[in-house]
């Protein structure tokens, strides 16, 4: 990605000089006289004119020695996304949601990370949001808002999420990747089977319940089902992206396979749910108090099934605000520093946090921005038409081609949400509505800057290649984890685009790498990273 | 958040509108068919959370007035402590918006 030239951007009119633009001395030392009789007036209006013309002579003697002796700089007028970015980066700055990944490492590591490496992950953490879609828009489009006024829960709400992804994490790590929600779920199928009748009966009277309720009532609860889930989604981006930046050597989670292990941990345990207390009554929590939640959670040991419990970072452990630019330093309780560094006190505490090029955060500048075609501002909806219909012309128009139904479902909410339509279907005919947003998407599918979905995007971007595993095996596995389609010719899709982002050498393909395929070692890195992941992303769900 | 998250629900409304069934009726009846697929789509976000809470959760809203803002902040709460529960709203809602593109007769 390559920052623009200041030039290549669009930019707003360039206000008038400040001072051309002032009242001139001259002018203003210009005594007023009122008119008494058209000649008086005549008389006056000449010398007024006069100082005018002076004063305007003056002001562009002046403009032009500004232009001569000082540099020129413009000023860009920042657009819907831009604002969004930068408020993305506020919401990853803002104390509960690093108290959240503070909690979080230290669930998967044992400790707790340092001011630096907080920071650092944070920024990360922002720039791996920015990357992630639901509901078919950017991930940042619906967390932005929170920074702003009445998003002190959000924010609460996601730090906590966050925090409670410690064993999420883990179970990134091992291998199970995407399958975990697979594994959830079929968890949950396996208690529903044992469910007893009453909570069957609870199920069941609470659905009844909300069905009864008005249609107002159902909405808003509707909504916060969804801003919770946001929320999670959030919590398991930012896991995936902790679990990248741990030492592997030096964790627990060298075990494929999660919480399924016999005698595994009951739903709340399990690898993805939140730690007891994560979620809980929202307060938001005052700049620097630790995050509640941090009770110890269970999680995959290298004994094939046996389960450790972490401490909980209780009063007797480091609280999250004294480790704040300290080095980190084991829990004291239980013997999790053992367990996390085998190589024992010489070896580094906790990896450090690869530092990420400046020039590819997409939170400075996004490549959205840049490839944003020019284009009209509005449209306008004329009557017997809807904005479905209007979007699916001009997005034919823009991009040359019919456009696929996500590319009309994602810029028709865009450009509801934009002109702050409630009810897509009472448009007054001849409303005409900014298309700013849907200019953006446009500039996003031209730029092939193609978001990845959460199951997606929580991928760990490196995993090891187990004993006896090599990487078609590897990607068939995840494809069937994930839930999506994997024919051959679909597994040879993200298996080669694994190859070349982990430089294997593949001469049957045709790809040309520093390892060999046939000789790779266990736990040879494998480069799940964004290129890979949008290859996954492009495959159906399999039915 | 609300409003884009309410815009998302829009979309899929007009996205159902436009098969043949429904692309031709007049403006009221499309509005009556919206609020049918509105509060379609409702049920099924709602139920699949419902579905995915544990014993211990359902125990703790199930006294709790359905309209009440405490049950609008423990919704929320759950939600977040599912794994991925935004992608099964996605799953649920596409497979809403398939059912009744098939079979348009469920809106009648």
């Amino acid at each position: 990605m390559r920052k623009p030239e200041p030039s290549a951007i669009p930019v707003a009119p360039e206000p008038p000089l400040a001072q051309a633009a002032e009242p001139p001395a001259q002018l203003s030392e210009t005594p007023l006289v009122l008119p008494t009789e058209q000649g008086a007036y005549g008389s006056v209006a000449s010398e007024r004119s006069a100082a005018v013309s002076r004063a305007m002579s003056e002001a562009e003697a002046e403009r032009t020695r500004r232009l001569r002796t000082e540099p020129i700089t413009f000023t860009r007028r920042p657009g819907a996304r831009e604002r969004e970015a930068e408020q993305t980066k506020h919401f990853f700055s803002d104390a509960r949601i690093r108290d959240g990944i503070s909690e979080a490492v230290k669930k998967i590591t044992g400790r707790l990370p340092n001011k630096e490496q907080i920071e650092k992950l944070a920024k990360g953490a922002g720039r791996k949001v920015s990357k992630a879609k639901v509901l078919g828009q950017p991930l940042p489009d619906f967390i932005a808002g929170a920074v702003l006024g009445g998003g002190a829960k959000q924010l609460a709400r996601t730090g906590l999420a966050i925090a409670g992804v410690g064993g999420f994490g883990i179970a990134a790590g091992a291998g199970a990747v995407g399958g975990l929600a697979v594994e959830y779920y079929k968890l949950r199928k396996t208690v529903d089977m044992g469910e007893t009748s009453e909570t069957k009966g609870i199920r069941q009277g609470l659905k009844n319940e909300l069905a009864r309720l008005k249609a107002a009532d159902r909405t808003k609860l509707r909504n916060a089902a969804i801003r919770g889930a946001i929320s999670g989604a959030v919590g398991g981006v930012v896991g995936g992206l902790i679990m990248d930046h741990v030492d592997w050597g030096n964790i627990v989670h060298h075990v494929p396979g999660i919480g399924a292990a016999p005698g595994s941990p009951d739903i709340p345990q399990l690898a993805g749910a939140p730690a007891p207390g994560a979620g809980e009554a929202v307060a938001p929590t005052p700049s620097g108090t630790p995050t509640p939640g941090a009770e110890g959670i269970t999680a995959p040991t290298p004994g094939a099934g046996v389960v450790e419990t972490m401490p909980p970072a209780g009063p007797s452990t480091p609280e999250i605000p004294a480790g704040v630019g300290e080095e980190i330093v084991p829990a004291p309780e239980a013997g999790v520093a053992e367990a996390v560094t085998p190589a024992g006190p010489s070896s580094p505490p906790i990896a450090e946090v690869p530092e990420t090029p400046e020039v590819e955060s997409p939170m400075d500048i996004s490549p959205k921005e840049l490839a944003t075609p020019p284009g009209p501002e509005t449209i306008e909806i004329p009557a017997g038409s809807n904005p479905w219909v209007e979007v699916d012309k001009y997005l034919t128009d823009k991009l040359g081609r019919p456009p696929t139904t996500d590319e009309i479902e994602r810029s028709v909410a865009s450009l509801l949400s934009d002109n702050g339509i409630v009810d897509a279907t009472k448009i007054p005919a001849g409303t005409v509505l900014n298309v700013e947003g849907v200019n953006q998407h446009i500039g996003e599918i031209l730029g092939s800057a193609q978001l990845i979905p959460p199951d997606i995007a929580v991928l760990s971007e490196s995993l090891p290649l187990p004993v006896n595993s090599d990487p078609w095996a590897e990607v068939s596995t995840l494809l069937e984890d994930l839930g999506r389609s994997h024919t051959n010719p679909e597994i040879l899709g993200v298996a080669r685009e694994l190859c070349i982002q982990s430089k294997i050498s593949v001469p049957e393909w045709g790809i040309v790498g520093d390892f060999d395929h046939r000789n790779l070692p266990a736990g040879f890195m494998l480069n799940f990273n964004d290129e890979v992941k949008r290859k996954i992303a492009q495959l159906a769900l399999a039915s | 958040m609300d409003k884009r998250i309410n815009s998302y629900i829009e979309a899929r409304v007009l996205e159902v509108l436009q098969i043949p069934n429904f692309s031709e009726l007049p403006q009221e009846q499309k509005s009556t068919i919206a609020e049918k697929l509105r509060d379609l789509f409702n049920t099924a976000i709602l139920d699949a959370l419902i579905d995915s809470l544990t014993p211990d959760q359902l125990d703790q809203i199930k006294d709790i007035p359905a309209d009440s803002p405490q049950m609008e902040d423990k919704i929320e709460e759950f939600a977040s402590q599912i794994p991925l529960f935004i992608t099964k709203i996605e799953e649920v809602m596409n497979a809403k918006v398939l059912e009744v593109k098939n079979n348009p007769a469920l809106l009648s």
